[in-house]
């Protein structure tokens, strides 16, 4: 469940799902059916080719992103933190460098923290592993670290793009309380890209992405008290590891492959297309005596998934947005010494959606809304806890929001997103509501800066549970034209 | 060169990983089928019908720490959904002939295989403890920052049903033997045990009979019989312990005149008796061999106990003496180990102690 797990923890945090701009975010964090210079059906924001920034940003610019993401509550699985607070502070810029291609450059630097974290010690402990780490205590763990990313796009031939970018985030945790753990989270990701214009109104492109991840679990006995760690093997079993270190390695690489197809059928119609198949591997390493590090489970993560998304143009003021989506994801993890299986869980999920935009243009009026509804199957078994589970569920959601344009420079926002699920992949709980209000602007403060501003509270609670989860989240971007 | 870069790039992705398949295998559906029997008539009477021990407590050790179950009235345990891995079985109930009886039985090294079913029987004897056995190690200090573990104790047990006597008996420290098989290793094979880095004697010689230790009757012997709870909140009040080791060959070591005294016979060791916090051996023998520079005689020891963190580190003390190791508690967890009834020694310390959330001085 591992990407459906860290999609759905993303959207824990945020009130919209995957909204790209602060514009769209503070509009219920609708997708569909809404234009968007961020968010275009094209081979860079639909296909997430990086080839097609050349064609996607052809003006230069420069943008700061400070960036808070909070959330609170009973509402959350055991080992889940009580409250989830991240802050982020984000330098993003894009250089048009003409016939040398379009190099785009992100720096962030995160300060994150779990407060009351009950036991677990690694940063994602539903990471859809059957391996959990844990100590005796309750606590709270601290994340901060930078993040860089770039991204380079040239023109190889007349029609045909190319395409790198890389990412490297490096993580520091500790925990306050014993075990008072160190985490080193390092993780590395690059993609390749080509992009070929097969004609004006089609193009086609192709990505490759490698990745791989550490993340180093080190507690040392301080002072005077021996470490006590729990490795867990499902849920119920564990070995227990005591002295005066303890290591602990999970490592994660793999590699995804996409396909997209983008077709501007007319003026006024665009189809966009996009597959993906990705392979993820994670190895548990356990250092088990003072020398001798040891393999104790791997996972493997399948993953498949198809895009379809079309947008309906007829005039400036019109907008129709439709999206088809289905994605397979399974995931099994085993026991390496005895090579025994001890968890296998499968989802296959389907999502259709529609929406609509429609601009008064008298009165300065954009009025959009979107319904979208997703269905599936959750199958999970964990042989070695001897918990076997299958659920459907059905997922409806609705954004909607308004943009009013206060003056000529300024524009101010406000939306809803709503969602209800019959069953929550993450967090198991039935016939969860969400309800999230959104707000936010935009003002030029001359022709050439830009500042957008958002704000987003939310809850969700399953239904007569009499517990729920809050969230707020807050962003600014200061953009900076170069034209 | 177009269609070259093409290629190579369409190449990438075609031999980009594909998913592994999982085992065929899974963990979790072992099955243990097992009954536990016993001769009422101890070897007595040859060929003598086993009787099934009833209803007696199970205790089941392996990798993922410890179950207790209970053996139904024909004496079997049925347990499924079992992970795969090496159990250690211990089943034990009081004798119904003989109260002051344990019947224990134990099993090492029971492979529970993924998808199979173990069957085993184990075989209880009737232990009546045959004398003085180290019941209560107390050695990892009380809750604190400041390094204080001067609270440590021993505890001894008289599980017989008669009088005993400590005159000259040695309670021994081994942590020597580095170089070789370790503190409380045969090394040559000549059955001593090498590496005592600290004898404390009782007064007397062996076969006096001055310091008795009555049938069912704990005995304390105290680091310093004082009360550590004036130094370190937390710590044992140790006053009320029934001796205590004093080194006149130290100039510090805190004597209470209250207490008896068990004395250090090795006079180029001028500490206490300390113990490691989370890892040592402890023996105590008869005290007729007092040489520690060639060992001291297997056949002299009365008991010995070595504890250890976990149960993946090497074990040292040789297997006559004790076969597996106590588990013990972390370092200043205020927390002791103890044996699960008083005095029954299966020679087994994996068995035989469990974890004291609370130390029990001087008594069960």
């Amino acid at each position: 469940m591992k990407k459906p797990m860290i999609l759905t923890l993303l959207l824990a945090v945020s009130v919209v799902a995957s909204a790209q701009t602060l514009r769209l975010q503070s509009m219920g964090g609708m997708t569909l059916g809404i234009r968007d210079t961020q968010l275009s059906i094209n081979l860079y924001d639909f296909g997430r080719n990086p080839a097609w920034l050349l064609r996607d940003e052809i003006q230069s610019w420069l943008e700061i992103t400070p960036r808070l993401d909070d959330s609170w509550g009973s509402y959350r699985k055991k080992f889940d933190p009580q409250t989830f607070e991240n802050y982020r502070l984000g330098f993003e810029g894009v250089q048009a460098l003409g016939e040398k291609g379009t190099f785009r450059g992100y720096a962030s630097y995160v300060y994150e923290r779990r407060r009351d974290v009950y036991r677990a010690l690694k940063r994602v402990p539903y990471g859809g592993d059957a391996f959990f780490l844990t100590d005796t205590t309750t606590g709270n763990i601290r994340y901060n670290g930078p993040l860089v990313q770039f991204m380079y796009a040239y023109d190889l031939f007349d029609d045909l793009l190319i395409g790198v970018s890389g990412t490297y985030q490096i993580l520091d945790g500790l925990k306050d309380r014993y075990s008072r753990i160190k985490t080193i989270c390092r993780n590395l990701e690059g993609t390749v890209g080509l992009a070929y214009q097969v004609t004006p109104a089609l193009s086609v492109g192709a990505t490759f992405t490698p990745a791989s991840g550490q993340e180093g679990i080190e507690a040392k006995s301080d002072e005077v008290y021996s470490v006590e760690v729990f490795n867990f093997r499902g849920e119920t079993y564990a070995f227990r590891q005591m002295g005066s270190s303890v290591d602990h390695k999970i490592k994660v690489n793999g590699e995804s492959t996409s396909l997209q197809a983008v077709w501007q059928a007319d003026s006024s119609l665009v189809i966009g297309m996009r597959g993906e198949y990705g392979v993820d591997r994670t190895h548990v390493l356990v250092t088990r005596s003072a020398s001798m590090e040891r393999e104790e489970g791997t996972a493997s993560l399948e993953h498949y998934a198809v895009d379809l998304q079309v947008q309906y143009v007829p005039d400036n003021d019109f907008s129709l947005g439709v999206l088809a989506q289905y994605s397979k994801n399974r995931e099994w993890s085993k026991y390496t010494t005895l090579d025994l299986l001890l968890w296998d869980w499968k989802t296959r999920e389907f999502a259709l959606g529609i929406g609509a935009s429609y601009s008064l243009v008298p009165s300065r009026w954009l009025l959009g809304a979107e319904y979208q509804y997703s269905g599936g199957k959750v199958d999970s078994s964990k042989y070695i806890d001897n918990k076997f589970r299958s659920e459907t569920f059905a997922v409806h959601t609705f954004r909607s929001g308004v943009e009013y344009q206060l003056f000529e420079n300024a524009a101010a926002r406000v939306g809803y997103a709503g969602r209800i699920s019959s069953f929550d992949v993450v967090s198991g709980g039935k016939d969860v509501v969400f309800h999230g209000i959104t707000g936010g602007g935009t003002v030029w403060i001359n022709k050439d800066i830009q500042l957008d501003l958002l704000i987003e509270h939310g809850k969700a609670s399953p239904r007569n549970s009499g517990v729920s989860r809050t969230v707020l989240n807050a962003g600014a971007a200061l953009r900076l034209w170069s034209r | 060169m177009k269609k070259f870069i093409v290629a190579v790039f369409l190449s990438l992705i075609l031999v980009a990983g594909c998913a592994e398949n999982p085992p065929s295998m899974v963990d979790g559906n072992g099955t243990l089928y097992l009954i536990a029997v016993w001769d009422s008539t101890d070897g007595a009477v040859p060929n003598a019908p086993l009787l099934p021990m009833s209803f007696a407590k199970v205790i089941i050790l392996s990798e993922y720490g410890l179950m207790i179950r209970e053996t139904d009235g024909n004496g079997i345990l049925f347990l499924d959904m079992l992970p795969a891995t090496t159990y250690t079985l211990s089943a034990r109930k009081p004798n119904p002939n003989r109260p002051n009886m344990q019947i224990v039985g134990s099993k090492l090294d029971v492979l529970v295989s993924a998808g199979a079913i173990r069957r085993d029987t184990v075989f209880g004897q009737s232990f009546s403890s045959t004398g003085i056995a180290i019941n209560e190690v107390y050695a990892c200090g009380p809750v604190n920052s400041v390094f204080y573990f001067y609270d440590q104790y021993i505890e001894l047990y008289n599980g017989s049903d008669s009088l005993r006597y400590l005159d000259g008996m040695m309670v021994m420290r081994f942590s020597g033997n580095g170089a070789g098989k370790g503190p409380g290793g045969d090394e040559g094979d000549d059955g001593d045990i090498d590496g005592a880095t600290y004898e404390f004697k009782f007064p007397g010689v062996p076969g006096e009979r001055n310091y008795p230790i009555a049938p069912r009757q704990f005995v304390v012997l105290a680091q310093d019989a004082v009360n550590h709870s004036t130094s370190c909140a937390g710590a044992i009040d140790l006053t009320r312990a029934n001796w205590e080791f004093y080194n006149q060959f130290s100039g510090s070591d805190i004597d209470n005149p209250n207490v008896p005294n068990l004395i250090n016979m090795r006079s180029s060791h001028t500490t206490d008796f300390f113990l490691s916090v989370t890892n040592d051996v402890v023996v105590v023998s008869a005290g007729r061999d007092s040489n520690y520079v060639d060992g001291i005689d297997i056949v002299d020891v009365i008991d010995g106990v070595e504890y250890q963190t976990s149960s993946n580190l090497l074990k040292t003390l040789d297997r006559r003496v004790d076969r597996g190791f106590a588990l013990s508690p972390g370092s200043y967890s205020g927390k002791s180990m103890q044996r699960r009834e008083p005095g029954s020694d299966t020679n087994d310390g994996i068995i035989d102690f469990e974890i004291l959330n609370v130390p029990t001085p001087g008594r069960q």
